[in-house]
């Protein structure tokens, strides 16, 4: 039975990565309509509609396919579906998506829809191809109920982080297209004012969580299972980081003389921290987390 | 500002050597790797600290001016604050630092603004009725918690300071059945702070393993370890990763576990010199373990043996020595001997031989010999120097022991920063005017504040279905 669990979740991510690839043709679309329309003038064109519709309607059911992978796991392995890299990996997209899917209504956010998409699909083919491991049970050091608090604080922080890096980096664009003087209608991109207060209010919910997920749940843990709150393991000193870099960003927003501009790379370079944090410290150093290898 | 936030790049950036080079606090055996491979550039990174970046000049000179900035920072602005607190709401300040009005239509019947301002009270506003207009601000909680969250950092970073300096941790590596009692001496590895007196402030207590169990898939995946541990007054409770127990003040963990097997020498008088067992330490997460024996009395020279201990034994295609599990289904050790002096007048690992002075025993053809034993089996050294007898393999656990006095400080001050933060992230401070008119009331804000939460703030207090009347500028 166990057997049949796994196969349905393995089968679930080749299905939700061949659905999101499909979402990503039908967001291309859009994008490609409105570069050649202006906004505005025909924002409820036939086309242009199909295609927001299309690009939802795929991603949701991408979505979905995704949420029962995750339970497939869960069931096969009998235990919270993040134990290791991989489901990292899918839980990590699943909760990305969740919120973009989460803000598309509220924000009329089918411009995100393109890149969260190829993330998403990148993602889960790099977890399928690189770092897939066959569902087991978990080592003595990860039986903790503080796995479920701290593990999934942390990957929530982590999605939103990436879909913080998604429009901090669109917001870059925007803003040279701007200060180019670009034709300002002729983009699928909101103005750089709105992206930069999306990516403001994205990380600061994010930051929160993070530093929930790395500075309260993660030390309690510690203590529990190695005796000690904060001993500058790897995955703690670069946990640390990121949460100096985002405080950085959230402190920069506030800061008088400084450019949006580089508040946005200071937020990319706190993604950086997060993506060496979770690939880079598992792959090249070994630290009390290597558990959560590959 | 631009200073505080200079200095978080700095400190991100100084953060990041350690995780790259083995720091000695965390990973000793990685920097005795560096200093072997690189003898030239290790000894500078010694001088530098960078096997210490945590407890190095330069890396507290970054977090130090760090506080410098913030503590300048927080005193005016808290002063400032407090100021803000005790003065009243301004009176309606001239036109042009004003937007709006906007004007709100009420419900029947008609509240008044004395009714506004008691509700908005409150709610934590702070209002001035000068009889004609109604001056509210809301909102402080921003600042408050902005104030919070750096002042428990400052917190967190003395709490961490005090912690380092009263608190200790230690290991031992106990051998089931045996028994430890927590004075300085007894301990494997004891780290105390600057202030903590081994001598004076450790727990007296003692601890017995009674049992050690670990448990692995067929695959050799550990499940579950649980190590049964009773003390000098008789209770016994079983402690696994994860689940520690306290003993007076101080918390006893198990952090790892391994093999030791029970050896038993006699020397070439046939006089028992060695009996006992003797801890191996395990290699990887297979468990094949590695030990020595070290019988520097034997007559008449020195004996000494080192051991490779297979857990579930088997010989590869080639004939190499490998375990297949890590459980101790079918246990053989893989002795080598040797003889003469063991240079135990100078102070040595009981993990490893020095063999300078040794000889190793050799086969006729003057290569090492080596022996396979299994539980039970003996060897026999050529020319009736002695014998080695493999009794059997006892587990061990590793338990970490810490006191913890500053860690609810720590802990108590990171949770009050968090509220805090969520406190100045997510609060709007607003200031508004409102004065009544036949019409409805006429609401003006500050160039500052987002008229829209205006319109919350007052429909949320009159939500009645009459109230969602439209506001139009």
């Amino acid at each position: 039975m166990l057997e049949t669990y796994a196969f349905i979740s393995d089968r679930s991510v080749a299905s939700s990565a061949a659905v999101f690839a499909l979402a990503l043709v039908a967001y291309a679309g859009l994008w490609a309509i409105d570069r050649h329309h202006r906004v505005g003038s025909d924002d409820s064109s036939r086309p242009r509609q199909l295609a927001a519709r299309l690009g939802a309607s795929l991603t949701t059911l991408a979505w979905a396919l995704l949420l029962v992978a995750v339970i497939g796991r869960a069931l096969a392995s009998q235990r919270v579906p993040w134990g290791n890299m991989y489901e990292f990996a899918l839980v990590g997209t699943l909760g990305m998506v969740g919120l973009y899917l989460a803000l598309l209504r509220p924000l009329s956010a089918s411009w995100l829809g393109l890149p969260v998409t190829t993330v998403a699909l990148a993602s889960l083919m790099l977890a399928s191809l690189l770092l897939y491991a066959p569902a087991g049970p978990l080592v003595p050091a990860l039986q903790s109920y503080w796995l479920v608090v701290h593990v999934a604080a942390a990957i929530l922080a982590i999605s939103a982080f990436a879909l913080g890096a998604l429009t901090a980096g669109l917001y870059l664009v925007r803003e040279r297209q701007e200060r180019r003087g670009g034709d300002p209608e002729r983009t699928a991109l909101p103005t750089a004012a709105a992206l930069d207060r999306l990516t403001y209010r994205i990380h600061a919910f994010a930051f929160p969580v993070w530093t929930f997920a790395a500075l309260i749940a993660g030390p309690i843990w510690a203590k529990y299972a190695w005796g000690r709150y904060w001993g500058w393991d790897p995955k703690e000193v670069w946990a640390f980081i990121t949460w100096v870099v985002y405080a950085a960003y959230l402190h920069s927003r506030a800061t008088a003389g400084w450019s949006r501009r580089r508040s946005a790379v200071v937020a990319l370079v706190g993604f950086a921290t997060v993506l060496f944090d979770f690939i880079g410290i598992n792959v090249f150093i070994s630290g009390l987390h290597s558990y959560a290898g590959i | 500002m631009r200073t505080a936030l200079r200095l978080l790049f700095l400190l991100a950036v100084a953060t990041v050597p350690g995780s790259l080079i083995p720091q000695s606090g965390v990973d000793p055996l990685g920097v005795r790797q560096w200093e072997q491979r690189w003898p030239d550039v290790s000894s500078w990174l010694a001088r530098l600290g960078f096997f210490n970046v945590y407890g190095s000049a330069w890396f507290s000179a970054v977090y130090l001016l760090l506080m410098v900035s913030l503590v300048g920072c927080l005193v005016p602005r808290l002063r400032h604050y407090l100021r803000r607190l005790a003065a009243a709401p301004g009176t309606m300040r001239s036109a042009e630092h004003l937007q709006g009005p906007w004007w709100v239509e009420l419900p029947r019947p008609r509240p008044t603004l004395t009714q506004l301002r008691t509700r908005l009270r409150l709610r934590g506003a702070k209002t001035a009725w000068d009889g004609e207009t109604l001056c509210v601000t809301r909102g402080h909680a921003r600042e408050a918690g902005n104030l919070v969250f750096h002042g428990s950092i400052l917190a967190v970073l003395l709490a961490f300071a005090w912690g380092t300096l009263t608190t200790f941790t230690g290991g031992v590596i106990l051998v089931e059945g045996n028994t430890f009692t927590s004075t300085p001496s007894q301990y494997d590895e004891i780290v105390p702070g600057r202030l903590f007196d081994p001598g004076r402030d450790l727990d007296t207590f003692s601890l017995s393993l009674d049992d050690f169990d670990a448990e692995f898939t067929g695959r050799g995946q550990p499940i579950d370890f649980s190590a049964e541990l009773s003390t000098s007054d008789g209770t016994s409770e079983v402690i696994e990763v994860n689940h520690p127990m306290s003993v007076e003040d101080t918390d006893v963990f198990l952090v790892g576990h391994g093999y030791a097997p029970v050896i038993s020498v006699e020397d070439g008088r046939g006089k028992v010199v060695y009996e006992g067992p003797v801890t191996f330490l395990p290699q990887d997460a297979s468990l094949q373990s590695f030990g020595v024996i070290k019988v520097p009395d034997a007559q008449p020279e020195g004996l000494a043996f080192d051991g490779e201990l297979y857990p579930t034994y088997a010989a590869a295609e080639d004939g190499t020595d490998v375990t297949l599990h890590p459980d101790t289904l079918v246990p053989r050790i893989r002795f080598t001997a040797w003889t003469g002096d063991l240079g135990m007048s100078a102070a040595q690992s009981v993990y490893a031989l020095d063999t300078s002075r040794m000889t190793a025993v050799t086969r006729s053809d003057g290569e090492p010999r080596s022996w396979l034993l299994g539980p039970g089996d003996e060897l026999s050294l050529p020319g009736g120097r002695g014998q080695l007898r493999f009794e059997g393999v006892r587990p061990w656990a590793k338990l970490q022991m810490s006191s913890s006095a500053a860690e609810p400080l720590a802990l108590g001050s990171v949770v009050v920063g968090l509220l805090g933060l969520l406190a100045s992230l997510f609060s709007r401070p607003r200031t508004y005017w409102v004065t009544e008119h036949p019409e409805g009331w006429r609401v003006s804000t500050s160039r500052s504040t987002d008229p829209t939460v205006i319109e919350r703030d007052v429909r949320t207090l009159w939500s009645t279905r009459h109230s969602r009347g439209s506001s139009h500028a």
